[in-house]
C-alpha cells in the first residue's frame, strides 16, 4: 500500500474514532474515574479511593437493590423471551387474524415510555385503578389490591408492564424467524415421525437459535436501560421496594449528589451486564459460528 | 411388503381442483417413475402419497389398508426431498438417526442402522460432518440415508436430482437405480425430466394436468404411445407430428407425398395427424421431399433438421455420416411399420381401433 494510501485510509476513519472517543470512551473513563474520588455534596475531596464502594457494601438498600435488579433484568429478559417466544410461535401461524394481529401487536412498542408508565399507573391504582376493580369485581380479591403499595407485588407488578412494552417487538422478531424456517425441513420431520412439539424443539428452535441469541442479548441490554417506566410508576417505593440500579443511580445522583456513589454503582452495573452477555454468548457460540459460516 | 393402490384420487385448493381422480396400482417392489410438465400435480400426487397434503376424495390403501386419514409418521412412508431438507444443526449421523431417535430406538440399534445405511451409500467418512460441510450429491446421499434408515414400506422420491449438475445427476441416477436394486423397496419417483423416467422405471406414470395420460413401461410408452402428449413427451429427440390424409391405404402428406401404408384402416379420406420418430427415418431417393436446415453432429450420431415444402420441421437421427449440406434438397423415407396415427381432434392413438 502506498504511504497516501495509508494516510487517507487514517483520515477517512477518523470521524468514527473521534465520535467513539467523544460518546463512548470519555464518559466511560470519567464514571470510572469518578467511582474513585470521593464527592461529598457535589464537591469532589480526593481520587483514588475506595471509600464509594464501600459505602454501598455498607448501604442495606443497595442489597435490595441488587436483589431487585435481578428480577427486573434477570426475570424480565427470561419472561420477554419465553413469552415473546409464544406469542412469535401462535404469530407464525398463517391465518387471517394473524397477519391483523402482527401488526397489531406493536402498538404497545410505539408508544412513549412516560404514556405507557402513566396510562398503567392508573390502571393499576389501589383504589381507583381498573384492573384491581375488576379482579374484585369477579371475586378474585376481597379488598383492594395495592400492586404498586405492596413491598412483595411491586417489583412483579413492573415487570408485567415491562413485559407487556417490551415483548412485542421481540415476538415480531422471533416470529419472522419462525417463518423463515424452511418448509421442507418442518415436513421432512414429519415425514420421521415428529410431533408438533418435536418438531418445535428439535427443528424450529435450533433454526431460529441465533435470532433467540440476539433478542435475548438486546432484551437484557434494553431492559438494563429502562428508566422512565419504574422511575415514573413507582419512583422505586414503597420503601425502596422496587428500587433498581437505574433508578437509584438516578437518586443517587440527582436527589443526593452522591455522584461518587452513583459512578461506583454504574461501573458494577456495566461490569455485571458485560459478564452476562459474555457468558450468554459463550453459551449460545454454537449458534452465532454455524450462522456465519453458511 | 408394500404394494400402493390409488383409487379416484381428487384435489382441491379452494375452488382449483389440481387432481381430477387419479387412480393407480403399484405392485409391492415396483419403481414407478412419475413424470409431466410443470404444473401437472406430480408433487400434489406425492405429498398426498405421503400424508403432507389431505385429500378431497379418493382412497389411498398401502397394502390394502386405506391409510387417508393417517398423519404422515403411522403410514411407514419415507420421503427424499429436491432440496435435500437436511436438518443443518444436525451432523450426518444425527440427521440419519432423527426418526430412530424419535421413535424411542436404544442408542446403539441407532448407530448399528445408521452405521449400515451409512455403508451402502458410502457415507462412512462423513458421519461426523454437518450438511453445510457436504457437496451437493453427498447431501443427496444423505437424505436418501434418512429414508434408508427407517426401512420403509414404500420410498418417495420428488425430483431428488433436479439440484444436481448433468455428470452428477447421471451418476446419481444408476446408484438411486442400484439401491432399488439392492432393497427392493416400493418406490414412486417424480421427475419431469423424461430421460431419467426411461432409465429408472420399472413402470412410468405420464400425467398431464392432473389426469393419468397413460401408465406402462418404458418401451410400452415408446412403442405404443395413447396420445399426440405422451409421443411428443417420452422421447428425445421428439416424435415428428405432420398433418395427414388417407388415401387408399397410404397415408399422404402435403401436396400427396407418400409416408406408407397406413397402421390401421381408416375411412378414405381422413384427415389425421401422423407420427414417426427421428431414428425411424432415412435418408432416400424417393419419399418426402425437404430441405436441410441444420445439421448437429454429436459424434455417434448425427441430428439433422429438415424443413419440408410446406414449412414443417422433420427432425432426423442417424448414426451414418451425412455428405450433405444445409440448403441441400433431399427426400426421406419413413422405415416401414414405425407410423404411428393420432385423430386430429382428440389427439388419441387411432392404433388398433377401426375408423
Ligand atoms: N398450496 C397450493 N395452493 C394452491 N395451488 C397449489 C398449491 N400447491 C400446488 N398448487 C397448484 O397445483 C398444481 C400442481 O402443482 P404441483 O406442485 O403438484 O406440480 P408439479 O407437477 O410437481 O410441477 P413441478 O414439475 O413444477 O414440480 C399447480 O397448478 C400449482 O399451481
Ligand atoms: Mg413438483
Amino acid at each position: 500500500m502506498l504511504k497516501s494510501d495509508r494516510i487517507l485510509a487514517y483520515a477517512l476513519i477518523l470521524p468514527v474514532v473521534a465520535a467513539v472517543l467523544a460518546f463512548v470512551v470519555g464518559p466511560t473513563y470519567n464514571v470510572a474515574t469518578l467511582s474513585l474520588t470521593q464527592v461529598v455534596m457535589g464537591m469532589e475531596r480526593g481520587f483514588g479511593t475506595l471509600s464509594n464502594f464501600e459505602a454501598l457494601a455498607a448501604d442495606p438498600v443497595f442489597g435490595l437493590v441488587l436483589k431487585n435488579t435481578a428480577i427486573w433484568i434477570l426475570g424480565g429478559t427470561f419472561l420477554c423471551v419465553t413469552v415473546g417466544l409464544g406469542v412469535g410461535t401462535f404469530l407464525a401461524i398463517d391465518s387471517r387474524m394473524t397477519g391483523w394481529l402482527r401488526a397489531l401487536i406493536l402498538l404497545p412498542w410505539v408508544l412513549p415510555d412516560v404514556v405507557t408508565a402513566m396510562a398503567w399507573k392508573w390502571m393499576l391504582h389501589g383504589q381507583v385503578g381498573i384492573i384491581g376493580q375488576t379482579l374484585q369485581s369477579w371475586g378474585f380479591s376481597e379488598g383492594a389490591i395495592s400492586f404498586m403499595g405492596d413491598p412483595n407485588l411491586v417489583m412483579w407488578t413492573l415487570v408485567v408492564v415491562l413485559i407487556w412494552r417490551k415483548m412485542p417487538l421481540v415476538a415480531l422478531i422471533l416470529c419472522a424467524a419462525i417463518r423463515s424456517v424452511p418448509d421442507d425441513q418442518i415436513e421432512a420431520a414429519r415425514m420421521d415421525g415428529a410431533n408438533a412439539f418435536e418438531r418445535f424443539r428439535f427443528v424450529t428452535l435450533p433454526n431460529i437459535a441465533f435470532s433467540l441469541t440476539a433478542v435475548t442479548v438486546i432484551s437484557m441490554i434494553w431492559i438494563t436501560a429502562e428508566f422512565a417506566l419504574p422511575w415514573i410508576m413507582t419512583g422505586g417505593g414503597p420503601a425502596n421496594a422496587s428500587q433498581i440500579m437505574a433508578t437509584y443511580i438516578y437518586q443517587q445522583s440527582f436527589e443526593f449528589f452522591n455522584w461518587g456513589v452513583a459512578s461506583a454503582m454504574s461501573v458494577i452495573n456495566l461490569v455485571m451486564l458485560a459478564s452476562i452477555v459474555a457468558l450468554y454468548l459463550y453459551i449460545n457460540r454454537r449458534s452465532w459460528s454455524s450462522e456465519g459460516s453458511k | 411388503m408394500g404394494s400402493v393402490a390409488l383409487k379416484n384420487i381428487r384435489k382441491s385448493y379452494g375452488a382449483v381442483e389440481v387432481l381430477h381422480g387419479i387412480d393407480l396400482d403399484i405392485q409391492d417392489g415396483e419403481f414407478t417413475v412419475l413424470v409431466g410438465p410443470s404444473g401437472c400435480g406430480k408433487s400434489t400426487l406425492l405429498r398426498s402419497i405421503a400424508g403432507l397434503e389431505t385429500i378431497s376424495n379418493g382412497d389411498i390403501a398401502i397394502d390394502g389398508t386405506v391409510i387417508n386419514s393417517l398423519v404422515p409418521k403411522d403410514r411407514d412412508i419415507a420421503m427424499v426431498f429436491q432440496n435435500y431438507a437436511l436438518y443443518p444443526h444436525m451432523s450426518v449421523a444425527k440427521n440419519m438417526g432423527f426418526s430412530l431417535r424419535l421413535a424411542k430406538e436404544p442408542q446403539d440399534r441407532i448407530d448399528s442402522k445408521v452405521r449400515a445405511a451409512a455403508e451402502i451409500l458410502d457415507l462412512t467418512a462423513l458421519l461426523d460432518r454437518y450438511p453445510r460441510q457436504l457437496s451437493g450429491g453427498q447431501r443427496q446421499r444423505v437424505a436418501m440415508g434418512r429414508a434408508i434408515v427407517r426401512d420403509p414400506k414404500v420410498f418417495l422420491f420428488d425430483e431428488p436430482l433436479s439440484n444436481l449438475d448433468a455428470k452428477l445427476r447421471v451418476q446419481m441416477r444408476s446408484e438411486i437405480k442400484e439401491l432399488h436394486q439392492r432393497l427392493k423397496t416400493t418406490t414412486i419417483y417424480v421427475t419431469h425430466d423424461q430421460i431419467e423416467a426411461m432409465t429408472m422405471a420399472d413402470r412410468i406414470v405420464v400425467m398431464r394436468g392432473g389426469h393419468v395420460e397413460q401408465i406402462g413401461t418404458p418401451l410400452e410408452l415408446y412403442d405404443n404411445p395413447a396420445s399426440v402428449f405422451v409421443a411428443g413427451f417420452i422421447g428425445s429427440p421428439a416424435m415428428n407430428f405432420l398433418p395427414a390424409r388417407n388415401s387408399d391405404g397410404s397415408l399422404q402428406v402435403g401436396k400427396g407425398e407418400n409416408l406408407g401404408p397406413s397402421p390401421v384402416s381408416l375411412r378414405n379420406g381422413r384427415e389425421v395427424i401422423v407420427g414417426f420418430r427421428p431414428e425411424d427415418i432415412r435418408l432416400s431417393d424417393g419419399g418426402l421431399p425437404a430441405k436441410v436446415a441444420l445439421i448437429e453432429p454429436t459424434g455417434a450420431e448425427t441430428q439433422l433438421t429438415l424443413r419440408t415444402t410446406e414449412g414443417n420441421g422433420v427432425i432426423m437421427t442417424t448414426r451414418e455420416r451425412i455428405a450433405h449440406s444445409v440448403g441441400d434438397a433431399v427426400h426421406v423415407a419413413v422405415t416401414p411399420g414405425k407410423l404411428h396415427c393420432f385423430d386430429t381432434e382428440t389427439e388419441l392413438s387411432l392404433t388398433g381401433s377401426v375408423q
